[in-house]
């Protein structure tokens, strides 16, 4: 199932109104959805290519992935992360940002495929 | 084998009592009155003195070393145990935002708190010798706060506003921390603060943020 918003973030609460809608029920969920750090860099491993990077050190300055001398990104916070996924053929740009996702793409395959990876490696228990 | 335990616990306490201590008002003030009886020792011990510049030379000497150890013993005993120490820094930060942080202050972003970009960059030390947290994120005034990612091997209960972990295996992390204003808040509030407190062992604040 996908559920469309405007930024492409699918929050759990939209999730359930949808499910809501569907099944006539009586579902609630509160607040928002906190993904675990780790998870969002799976889901950055799992793009075809990584265009630009970019982390937060623990002092708070925004460092590109090739500034950080010690070669482990992985061990900082994602901030912004341009990837590419390529499916059947064609390539879509995505653009992660402090938890916000925007499919830079008008095809709804490719934006379909691009958000069950999404879910597949952020909601993943 | 009990000295070792002693030793590996030992340092990252003290360190977090250190960085908790040097960061506060008693510390500040008592360093250079301390430093003050020391020079004032020093002018009493001068040569040729008479006796009774003896004693206030001892005197002296025993004020300034009260000065400097007395207020850390008493804030070693008011906020023991030094399990836990939070530290920030703004995130992203324009040159504004450093001299804020100078002044104990951190700007929020207007909007709703899953659609904003992180203020904060929340540093964490945790002792070694426990095994899980419970830190929660709590808001006074029309604040909302929560944090962008659970850090390492932890999650984050919402409905609790709660970081969470069972089994640290990082005791030194950070997260970006997201604080937003409500956007229909016409302003008001004397109180607008984000605070982490630890709920899971000693039920005290470890970081109060306040909030532009």
């Amino acid at each position: 199932m996908l559920v469309r918003t405007e930024r492409d973030r699918p929050k759990p609460s939209k999730i359930v109104s949808a499910i809501e809608e569907t099944l006539n029920g009586g579902f609630e969920i509160g607040g928002s959805f906190v993904p675990n750090q780790q998870k969002v860099w799976d889901f950055i491993d799992a793009a075809n290519k990584v265009i630009d990077l970019k982390v937060y050190t623990p002092h708070g300055e925004v460092k590109r992935a090739e500034e950080i001398a010690s070669g482990n990104v992985e061990q900082f916070s994602p901030k912004i992360a341009d990837i590419r996924f390529d499916h059947n053929g064609e390539s879509v740009e995505v653009e992660y940002r402090d938890n916000r996702l925007s499919i830079n793409s008008d095809n709804e395959e490719l934006r379909e495929y691009v958000i069950q990876i999404f879910e597949s490696t952020i909601f993943d228990a | 084998m009990i000295w070792r335990k002693i030793l590996s616990f030992l340092p990252r306490k003290v360190k977090i009592f250190g960085k908790s201590y040097t960061n506060t008002l008693r510390f500040k003030l008592s360093s250079p009155l301390s430093s003050g009886f020391w020079m004032l020792s020093a002018v009493a011990g001068a040569p040729n003195k008479p006796d009774y510049l003896q004693t206030v030379e001892l005197v002296l000497i025993l004020v300034a070393l009260a000065t400097l150890f007395v207020p850390a013993i008493i804030f070693w005993y008011n906020n023991q145990p030094f399990h836990i120490y939070i530290d920030w820094d703004p995130a992203d930060p324009e040159p504004i935002d450093r001299r804020l942080k100078d002044k104990g202050l951190v700007d929020s972003e207007k909007g709703d708190v899953s659609e904003v970009d992180p203020s904060a960059i929340i540093r964490v030390y945790i002792d070694k010798s426990i095994s899980g947290y419970k830190l929660k994120i709590k808001s006074r005034g029309s604040i909302e706060a929560e944090p962008v990612y659970g850090p390492p091997n932890s999650t984050f209960n919402s409905d609790t506003n709660t970081l969470e972990c069972d089994e640290i295996k990082d005791w030194k992390f950070y997260f970006p921390l997201k604080i937003a204003e409500h956007e229909e808040y016409e302003g008001g509030d004397l109180e607008r603060l984000t605070e982490i407190k630890d709920v899971g062992q000693s039920g005290r604040t470890l970081l109060t943020l306040e909030v532009l």
